[in-house]
């Protein structure tokens, strides 16, 4: 069975070694960006199946990131933005830009593993 | 010279001492050597904080991964997955013998538990007591610097070590703020007991911001049941019985009422509002009467307090309390709020005083309902009359008031001049209530003509199908109008003592438009039969005289239907003839009806005969009617300027009847325009004499004519109306513009089908001040002219 390309954007390392060995465990094919330029430079040479991406980014907020997706790139690729509590005007403008799904810090390895996996079922 | 040497010799004192510049030299040395020193100090800092932090981050990139697989390890891991985690247990073990290690780790540990959620959290905290890294941080709670111990206290309380409650809950009365605050806030998130501990313990003052803290930790345990905090109501701690009241108020405790109610004599403020507050919201009606004992003692805070507490639990036996602080009590805050407190128990005690206008009563009111009544009269005319009689009057007159988009313009004139007829027709009653007068008839020269015949027929060829509509319509708009009229007149007959018999209250209504229409076709079954022409003739009063003698049949026939008297059957012609004494006319008119009964050789009835005796008495007792001037509605409503204009207007346009309204301004209040209406008066007296003159010569001549040659009733009929034709023709040939009252204008622009409906109250003039010197010259010119 192919694994899925997972794209993790997350300027915590910590975290986003956590998330990445979680899902990794759960059968992705992790990419880890640590900030908004990694995430363009893989973007240009690949294009992952799925997105999963932190609001708040160095050089390149996640925002920013959705926008580039569905307007530079026109790609419909499934988006899910980590947002810490209380930032729920990013979160809406996260949406009207075309964010698929949302989920909030502290994170679930696991719930966002099941929220992944729906993502890519819808597709 | 002596002089300047010495002044010369003062300046000495000024000039720079001698330093030696080897002192200079080594002083330069000494600080160029701090200087250097205290830069390597902080290169060397900063080179070793920067190492630290690089090493600790490799270190961490290095554990990272360690974490995450026992975080996520599984019993049902494969044997790979089992053998890689024994391997990394080992070298974890190896990891922690050094203290570096257990520093990341443990930072490690705490960073990812404020990120992760749910059973990876519970993981880490398993794994962080597994790894044994808590004996560190209760280690830190040993030492002497009070940032290591306030540290050790919330690495403890981050990773839930209830194991260290013991340890911690000892320096809840900690003599360093920062640890006592920190340990406070351990001791209530370990454990859910940990709030009684605290509250029993604590010695010290709980500031605003800790007991929010405090609160927040409560709000957060999801299993949490809260002591019965009125047992630390009577703590020696003041800030214990504050936050113990504000925690029962918060959680609903309803069983502290006794309690709430003694904390009313608590000499402290504080705790005296939030014990009000607690009254208040759980309702405790018997601290009433402890809030009003308090009250006299409180400060006006808490008096204002008190008042919002009794306005929301008081009753009308408070009420006399409240007064008492209204007459007594200096502060208007307080004042104020006792008064908004009697309201609220007993709404409308007090209303508003300052800034009232106390001119302003209830009568005003009324002529304001009256007012609104006649428009809603209007709305009525104007097909607005409800369907359904059941409907309370009140809200078809808001109905039609709320609406004003039902004043079509095409029906505006009309309504204006419905307007204007309906306050004539109340202000001649009243005159005639005034003087006692018995209303037995009711002038009505200045009634519109309503001449329609013409175009029903028109229309009822045109489409005979629609007709039955139509009719319904106009009978709406006769039905609505007689309501208004029989509610006027019922209140002159119940106002009147006399007793008044059937005939004459029929008679009172005589002025009525004829209502038989054409609906009398759909009842020929109950009525008897009657020729269309007949009904079509009766439904527009006076187009020709000869109806008189159909109508009389149908008033035979139909004695309980309203007939107009007999000389409002004559023929309209044009609006200024039916003006031109109208009384003359009809006495000539009046035999008529007798003939033609006589003609016909029917048999009078007593009753008519009767009938016909009394209304003859009648019209003889009739009072004279001085005409409605269009003016006076227009005085009614504007100021002194346009007063005066309006009266230049009134030269110009008035004829008899503003006459007499200008011999009612003559009591006007304003000097000037009295004045003004007196001069005016003259000058329209002076302008109408010829005309009234040749009026009366006309009248004596019809008078002589039918006294010498005495014509059968028929001739009367064609001759009368042509005399009037030709006398008022002649009059208005000559003076056509000055004579035509604009009420005039307005009805001949009806008869004559005028399109032009919009010109009818166009009065052609600009407001401008004249003076009166002036006025007098125009009106001299006028004269002359």
């Amino acid at each position: 069975m192919v694994k899925k390309n997972l794209l993790l954007a997350e300027d915590d390392e910590l975290l986003a070694s956590l998330l990445d060995y979680r899902l990794q465990k759960g059968g992705y094919n992790v990419h880890w960006a640590s900030d908004g330029r990694d995430v363009k430079e893989y973007l240009k040479l690949a294009t992952p199946d799925i997105i999963v991406s932190d609001i708040m980014m160095p050089y390149f907020s996640g925002i920013e990131l959705i926008d580039y997706v569905r307007n530079e790139l026109n790609s419909k690729i499934p988006i899910i933005i980590i947002s810490s509590a209380g930032n729920e005007e990013n979160v809406l403008s996260a949406f009207e830009l075309g964010a698929n799904d949302f989920i909030s810090k502290p994170v679930s390895p696991s719930e966002l593993l099941v929220r992944v996996g729906r993502e890519l079922i819808k597709q | 010279m002596k002089i300047i040497s010495q002044t010369y010799q003062g300046i000495k004192l000024f000039s720079a001492p001698k330093i030696p510049t080897d002192l200079l030299w080594d002083l330069t040395i000494v600080f160029s050597g701090l200087g250097f020193l205290f830069l390597l100090f902080v290169f060397i800092f900063r080179n070793r904080l920067s190492n630290k932090a690089i090493k600790v981050a490799r270190q961490k990139k290095i554990l990272a991964p360690i974490i995450s697989n026992f975080l996520f390890y599984e019993n049902d891991a494969t044997k790979d997955e089992s053998y890689e985690y024994i391997n990394l247990k080992v070298e974890m073990r190896e990891l922690l013998k050094t203290p570096f290690n257990r520093l990341v780790l443990t930072e490690v540990l705490l960073d990812l538990q404020k990120d992760l959620s749910g059973d990876s959290r519970n993981r880490i905290f398993q794994l962080y007591q597994d790894l044994e890294l808590h004996l560190d941080a209760i280690k830190k709670l040993r030492s002497w610097r009070w940032e290591l111990v306030s540290k050790g206290i919330l690495e403890l309380t981050q990773m839930r070590v209830l194991a260290a409650y013991g340890f911690i809950k000892k320096f809840i009365n900690d003599k360093r703020g920062v640890v006592r605050k920190q340990a406070q806030i351990a001791t209530v998130t370990l454990k859910h007991e940990g709030i009684s501990y605290f509250l029993d313990t604590t010695r010290y003052g709980i500031s605003e911001w800790q007991q929010l803290k405090l609160l927040d930790v409560l709000n957060s345990f999801e299993d949490f049941t809260p002591p019965r905090f009125k047992a630390w109501l009577t703590s020696r701690n003041r800030d214990v019985v504050l936050f113990a009241l504000r925690l029962i108020r918060h959680y609903n405790q309803t069983d502290a009422n006794k309690a709430l109610i003694e904390l009313l004599k608590h000499k402290n403020d504080q705790i005296k509002s939030e014990a009000i507050l607690c009254i208040k919201d759980f309702g405790v009606f018997e601290a009433l009467n402890m809030l009003k004992s308090v009250f006299r003692m409180c400060s006006v805070d808490i008096k204002l307090q008190i008042l919002d507490v009794i306005s929301s639990l008081g009753k009308e036996e408070d009420i006399e309390f409240l007064e008492s602080i209204k007459k007594k009590e200096s502060n208007f805050l307080v004042n104020s709020k006792a008064i908004s407190a009697i309201n609220a128990i007993k709404p409308d005690t007090y209303v508003p005083t300052e800034g009232i206008d106390k001119t302003i009563t209830m009568k005003n009111i009324e002529s304001d309902k009256q007012v609104n009544s006649s428009q809603f009269s209007e709305a009525m005319n104007n097909n607005e009359l409800p369907q359904d009689d059941s409907s309370p009057v009140s809200d078809q007159k808001e109905n039609s008031l709320s609406n004003p988009d039902y004043l079509d313009p095409e029906f505006e004139d009309e309504l204006i001049f419905d307007l204007c007829f309906m306050e004539e027709l109340e202000d001649i009653l009243s005159d005639y209530k005034e003087e006692d007068q018995e209303v037995d008839y009711l002038p009505l020269d200045f009634l519109p003509v309503v001449s329609e015949q013409d175009e029903l027929k028109a229309a009822e060829a045109a489409n005979p199908v629609k007709k039955q509509g139509v009719e319904s319509d106009e009978k709406l708009e006769e039905e609505s109008f007689r309501v208004e009229l029989e509610a006027i007149l019922d209140n002159i007959r119940s106002h009147e003592e006399n007793d008044i018999n059937d005939y004459q209250e029929d008679t009172e209504l005589e002025f009525l438009p004829i209502v038989v229409d054409i609906d009398m076709e759909d009842n020929s079954g109950e009525m008897p039969e009657i020729h269309e022409e007949d009904v079509l003739s009766l439904e527009v009063f006076g187009e020709e005289l000869n109806v008189q003698n159909k109508a009389a049949l149908l008033y035979d026939k139909f004695p309980e239907v309203d007939l107009l008297p007999g000389e409002e059957m004559e023929k309209p012609e044009t609006a200024d003839q039916k003006s031109i004494d109208w009384m003359t006319f009809k006495k000539d008119a009046e035999p008529i009806d007798d003939d033609v009964h006589a003609e016909n050789n029917e048999p009078e009835p007593d009753d008519y005969a009767e009938n016909r005796r009394r209304d003859e008495e009648n019209l003889n007792n009739v009072p004279e009617f001085k005409g409605f001037s269009i003016f006076q509605e227009l005085f009614r409503t504007c100021d002194r300027e346009s007063k005066l204009i309006l009266l230049d207007e009134i030269l110009a346009v008035g004829d008899e009847k503003e006459v007499h309204f200008l011999k009612t301004l003559l009591n006007d209040a304003d000097k000037k325009v009295r004045t003004k209406a007196e001069i005016i008066l003259k000058e329209l007296q002076a302008l109408l004499t010829p005309e009234i003159e040749v009026r009366e010569t006309v009248n004596q001549t019809i008078i002589n004519e039918s006294d010498t040659e005495q014509p059968g009733p028929d001739e009367v009929i064609q001759s009368v109306p042509n005399q009037i034709n030709k006398i008022s023709t002649s009059i208005m040939d000559k003076e056509e513009d000055i004579l035509k009252s604009l009420e005039f204008c307005f009805l001949h622009d009806f008869e004559s089908d005028d399109d032009n409906h919009a010109s009818l109250f166009e009065v052609d003039f600009e407001l401008e001040e004249t003076p009166i010197e002036e006025i007098e010259d125009n009106l001299k010119t006028n004269k002359k002219r």
